[in-house]
Parts: structure tokens; sequence; C-alpha cells
């Protein structure tokens, strides 16, 4: 039989986000998969450069909208990293509870979108139901359901009180309880298990091979967790378990976000009891010394990555911002080799792809037509004057 | 046959239980499924038009209808229109046979035949109007729609004719009639006769290509499948013919596998006989909402060999013992 090239979007109902795949099929069987990345590239590194680091917080959480407590997370990090800026305690709590709540909505987005992409109409409803009540505790902290504006350069916006904490405890609580029936049917619905074991089999070397991040990594049994491995703000103070499956398939890549949640939950209840007293800010600092920071955070996709480098002043000489999509996505064009075209929908959503945070752009030379990347040598030579990497 | 006779049956065939009724009760099934859907979801459902959204369906048709038609340049248009319009008429033609009332408009030895015949023609249709439409997506559709024709149908047509062989009958209404006098007559044949309920339920569910097994029109997957051009006019008669088809589903396996009617001696029987009908048709149709929203889609692989390797041969087993049981083959029966 003959080789067919299937286009895969931009547009496509199983892409929530403008993306290209062509995908090489003999028959129903996908022999290559290759992404084109770039419909939705907007050039935000570089407006970073325009931008004083107060204006960078509200930048960079439009990059993800669903992650958007990572991002600023992240920068304010690498920011308070570049500067020696200290951070009081209760802010640093605070900081958790909303990063594991921004987790826990983002985790239920995927798994409620990924029930649709399976045609289970019904979990899809009844997850995005129960995020809700998820969206509405991040309203109830930060003032805004989405994008929170909540980190700020040495502490946090807004403080919370006992009667808040208490609210969260009982929402998480109820929560926590009806999560554990929808890890039952994840666990034991037919059609789900038929659907998604043994589909998309990513290799634990494979996985390193490819520098797959975040669940994708659990997924394939290997223990890889930043909030462990190097612990930032108060995740060393707090017990948990990173979550691991080694059946290396986009069920066990779907099962560890269903863990994660259930962990989640655990966090914010032990940072709610654990919460010191004290100040929630230092003041504002706005002028940076000239300096070279790097911050990596957890973000709900995986290892989120940002690099700044200073040359003083108010705003950033350059900023690299590599986002775990962008990590995911050679690991996923693995996981399509050998399976159906039914499948590719399952194994797209197993990576939790979020292709407007990883677009990037290909340097054209227009003389002589040839398209061509920067490498990291190239890249550290432009832009890292001075410091060795 | 008198003036006054002929005028009964020409009201009988185009008001009740005839055209009118059959398509405001089309209408009525899918206000059904989609609230009843709705409510599993935890959705409310069409609210707004008439009262608990009644009227939703018959608003969404004449909408449609005064819609924008797209026509394809390279599709066989005419082809499409002709299918479009035969398919409802199908549907109807068999609904005919249906014992409304206790008893049917047309009714004969041998309709359930008939009834499997153009079910059977219908799926021909709907492959064509995807291969007329010539789009990638509706391509796939009618392609995946056909291969699965003939896993379904086999099954289908099989169980079918368990209660035809428990009340030795092949006219619907008589089987409706005989259905349970001929269970109780035969203890023996009520376990077949549950097994082959639960079974043709499921395989109806296939028929009509719902969850788990909507895969030729699986929207994350290829779109709409083979109706993927269908727009305006035509739409309102595709969506016309998909409630009739779910209304005979339901009514067809409700009057030949609940039975519970017999021949009306006085309109307030054929009125009893009406409402029996009715909460059959839509029990069986609830059970098949019921499945489609717990379910997730499988893969058109994994459900063709479920089909050809356990319920055509369970099907078989089914209608065998049937017919040992009702043929007196065993000596302890």
């Amino acid at each position: 039989m003959s080789i067919i090239e299937l286009i895969f979007g931009p547009q496509h109902p199983a892409l929530h986000e403008p993306e290209m795949f062509r995908f090489h099929v003999d028959g129903e069987k996908v022999i290559e998969a290759i992404p084109r990345i770039g419909y939705v590239h907007r050039g935000i590194e570089k407006l970073f450069e325009q931008k004083t680091h107060v204006q960078n917080i509200y930048l960079s959480e439009r990059i993800c909208g669903i992650c958007n407590v990572a991002h600023t997370l992240t920068y304010v990090n690498v920011i308070e990293r570049a500067g020696d800026i200290d951070v009081p305690p209760r802010a640093k709590y605070l900081r958790v509870i909303v990063a594991e709540l921004n987790r826990l909505h983002s985790h239920m987005l995927l798994l409620g979108a990924v029930a649709e992409l399976m045609g289970f109409t019904t979990l899809f409803m009844l997850i995005w139901r129960d995020r809700e009540k998820i969206m509405d505790l991040v309203e109830l902290i930060t003032g805004n359901r989405v994008i929170s504006a909540y980190n700020t350069i040495g502490g946090v916006r807004r403080d919370i009180d006992s009667d808040k904490a208490d609210k969260i405890r009982k929402v998480l609580l109820k929560v926590e309880e009806e999560w554990k029936e929808y890890k039952k049917t994840w666990m034991e619905d037919p059609t789900i298990t038929r659907r998604t074991m043994g589909v998309g089999i990513l290799k634990p070397r494979d996985a390193l091979k490819y520098c797959v991040v975040g669940p994708v990594l659990r997924g394939s049994g290997v223990k890889s967790d930043v909030r462990k491995d190097d612990p930032y703000e108060v995740y060393g103070d707090i017990p948990f378990n990173v979550v691991t499956y080694d059946t290396c398939d986009s069920w066990a890549r779907y099962m560890v976000r269903v863990d994660e949640i259930l962990e989640s939950i655990n966090i914010i209840l032990y940072a709610l009891d654990n919460l010191p007293q004290g100040e929630i800010r230092r003041p504002l600092v706005r002028r940076l010394p000239e300096a070279e920071a790097f911050a990596k955070t957890e973000a709900p996709r995986g290892e989120l990555v940002y690099h700044l480098y200073s040359k003083g002043g108010f705003k950033p000489y350059r900023l690299k911002v590599r986002t775990p999509t962008f990590a995911n996505i050679l690991g996923a064009t693995i996981m399509f080799k050998g399976e159906r075209i039914a499948d590719i929908p399952v194994i797209l959503g197993s990576i939790d792809p979020c292709f407007a945070c990883e677009d990037r752009h290909t340097i054209v030379d227009l003389r002589s037509g040839k398209s061509f990347m920067l490498s990291s040598r190239e890249i550290t030579r432009k832009f890292s004057r001075g410091s060795k990497p | 046959m008198t003036p006054l006779e002929l005028l009964i049956f020409i009201t009988q065939t185009l008001v009740f239980p005839g055209f009118a009724y059959l398509f405001l009760l089309a209408l009525f099934t899918e206000w059904y499924v989609r609230k009843l859907a709705a409510r599993f979801e935890n959705r409310l459902g069409p609210t707004y038009t008439g009262p608990h959204g009644l009227l939703q369906p018959l608003a969404d048709f004449v909408k449609l209808l005064f819609k924008e038609e797209i026509e394809l340049k390279y599709a066989d248009n005419a082809l499409i229109n002709g299918t479009l319009i035969i398919l409802p008429a199908l549907f109807i033609a068999a609904l005919f046979v249906i014992p409304w009332l206790g008893f049917s408009l047309v009714s004969f030895e041998g309709d359930l035949i008939l009834v499997i015949l153009l079910t059977g023609i219908s799926s021909g249709l709907l492959y064509a109007i995807g291969w007329f439409s010539k789009n990638p997506y509706s391509v796939v559709g009618a392609v995946r729609a056909i291969s699965q024709y003939l896993a379904f149908d086999i099954p289908l047509f099989i169980l079918l004719l368990v209660p035809a062989v428990i009340t030795n009958s092949l006219s619907i209404s008589t089987i409706s009639h005989k259905l349970w006098p001929s269970l109780l007559a035969n203890p023996w044949l009520i376990p077949v006769w549950a097994l082959s309920l639960g079974l043709v339920i499921l395989v109806e569910q296939a028929e009509l290509e719902e969850n788990p097994f909507s895969i030729p029109h699986a929207e994350q997957e290829i779109v709409a499948g083979y109706f993927v051009e269908i727009s305006g006019r035509r739409l309102a008669f595709y969506d016309l013919a998909r409630d009739m088809q779910i209304l005979l589903a339901g009514s067809l396996i409700g009057v030949t596998f609940l039975g519970l009617t017999w021949n009306p001696r006085s309109p307030l029987e054929a009125a009893l006989n009406f409402i029996i009908v009715l909460a059959e048709t839509l029990l069986v149709i609830f059970e098949l909402v019921l499945i489609k929203c717990v379910t997730a889609r499988l893969r058109i692989d994994q459900v063709l060999e479920a089909f050809w390797t356990y319920v055509i041969p369970l099907s078989i087993f089914i209608l065998s013992i049937a017919i040992i049981v009702k043929g007196g083959l065993f000596p302890w029966v």
C-alpha cells in the first residue's frame, strides 16, 4: 500500500489551538509524524526587552492563560534571584497555595477535554463542573478567575484570612471526595481503558533521550519533579509524593494527572494548616543590578524555565522562556509511530499540548531560501555576553 | 370499500397514525433524546422554545428550511438531494408497520422482513450521502459506516427473529400480541428472551451509530463524517430522518420484544394500547441514551473484532436455543 500524507490541522476539531501535524500513514497506521509549529508565535520574548521588570509580570502570565500562575511564579523567582530579593515566608506559602490551585484546574481542564476527545461527553461535563469550584477558589483568593495577577516581585498581592482559609478547606475536601470517584472511572471504565491503555508508548529511555518533562516523563516511570529535585518556595518543607506510572502509555500519563490532583489538594491543605504569620510582601524593587539568573518551576505541564540576563536598569536585556510543551512535542512524535489514525487525538491530548506557549519561529535566509535554527551555543554567544553557560 | 371507509383510511394515513403523527412524534423523540442526554450530563438541554423546550426541534427544523444551502461544485448534488428525500420516506414506510393502536395501518405476514430490508437500504443511502459529497472526511465516514454496517445488521436480523420464533409469526402486530402468551405457555423461553433483549439493545445502539459506536461521525477524528457537507434544507431532512430512525429503533424493539398489546375491540382499548406502545418506545430510547451517556467512543477495529467474534456467534447461538426450545427438542421441556 502506498504511503499517504495526512494533514492534521491547523484547523481541526481535536485541536484547540492552531498547529499542524503531517502524518505519513500506511492505511490506518501512522509511520511518521512531523510537527509544524509557529502558527501563533507572538514575539513575547522580544516584547519583554521593551518593558520594565514590573510590567513584565503581567506580560509573562499572558504567555499561557491556563498555567498563568506558574509563569508569574517563575518570572518573579528569576527576578528575585537576579536582584537578591528576600521574600517573606507567608508569601512563599501563599504562592504555593495559588500555584497548586492552578495545577488543579489545569489538570481538570485537560482530563475533561480528553474525555470529550474520546466522545465521553458526560465525564467532560462533570469534570468541568467541579473545575468551576476551583476557579471560584482562585477568584476568592486572587480576585480573578483565570488571569490571577497574584505573584509580584518580593511577595504576593493579597492576603487570606481565617474565613477564607476555612472556605478553601471545605471546598477542597468536597472536591477530593468527588475526585476519588473520577479516579475510579479513569481506572475502571472499559471504554476509557480500551482507548488509552497500550496506546502511544514512550519508553523511559526514549523519554530521557527526547528530554520530555512533567507528567509525560512521570508517565514513563521516571521520578522527576522540580518541586522535589530542586525545591523552590517552600516545597522542600511540604511532604508530598511524586506520582509515577510505569506502563508508559497514554493511560499512564492521564493517571499521573489524576493522582497529582489528589496530591495537590493535600499540599494546599498542609500549606493552609502551616501558614506562618507576618507580612506578605517586601517593598517593590524596580531596578536590577547587572546579573544573570535562572529559575525553573514545575508548571502543570512540566518543567518551566526562565533565563534572565540583566545589564542593570529597569528593563531586562534578554529573557528566555522554555515552556514544557516545547520540550514534550518531540517526544510526542515518537508516541505516534505505529499507532492508528483514530488514536491521534488521544495521544496528542496525553502530552497536554499548549501550542500558543511553545510557538517559536524559524529564521529564513531570504537570499538563498534556506531556513535554519540557531544552536544553543550561537544563542549563548549572541545574548549572554561575558558569562559562560 | 365504501366512501366512508376510504375517507377513514386516508385520514389515518395522513393524520393519525400516519404522516402528521409520525412527524410530530419524531420531533418529540428528538426533544426527548436531547433533554435526557442533557440531564445525564448535568446540563439543562432545550428550555426556551415552548414548555420545557418542547418546540425546540420544530423551531430547528423550520429554521433550517430557510437557511442557505451550500452546494459543492464537485459533489453530485442531485443524487444527494434524492437520497435525502428517500431517506425519511423509508423510515416513515417502516413506521407504518408498527402497531401504534394495537393494530397497524399496513400489516401482513412478513412485514418484519420488510422493516429489516428498509433499514438495510437506509444504511446504504447514508453511505451514498458521504460518497456523493466527495469530501475526504465524508468519504472516510462513509467507508467507516459501510464497514460497520455488515457487522451490525447481521446480528440485528438474527436477534429480531428470536421473538418471531417464540410467537411463530413474521408479522410485527402478531408478534406483539402473542409474545407474552407464548412466553408464559413455555417458561423455558423467558431466559432466551431476556438475553436477546439485552443484546438487541446493544446492537441497535450500534445500528444508530451512537456512543460507543459513533465511529462514522466521530467529531474529534473526522469532523461530522458522511454528512459533513449537508446544510440548510438538506440538513433539516437529514435530521428528520435521524429522528425517525431513533423512533423506529425504539418502537420496533419495544413492540417486538416487550409486546403487551392486544387487538383492540373498542376506542378505549385502542387508547390503552397506544399508551403502552408509546411507553415501551420511550423506555427503549431511554436505555439507548443511557448507554450513549456512560461510554467513550471505541475504535473501529475494536468494534468490528468484538462484533464478528462475539456478538454474531452469540446471536446465532441464542436463535438456535430459541428454535430448539420452541420446537420441543429438549426431552425435559
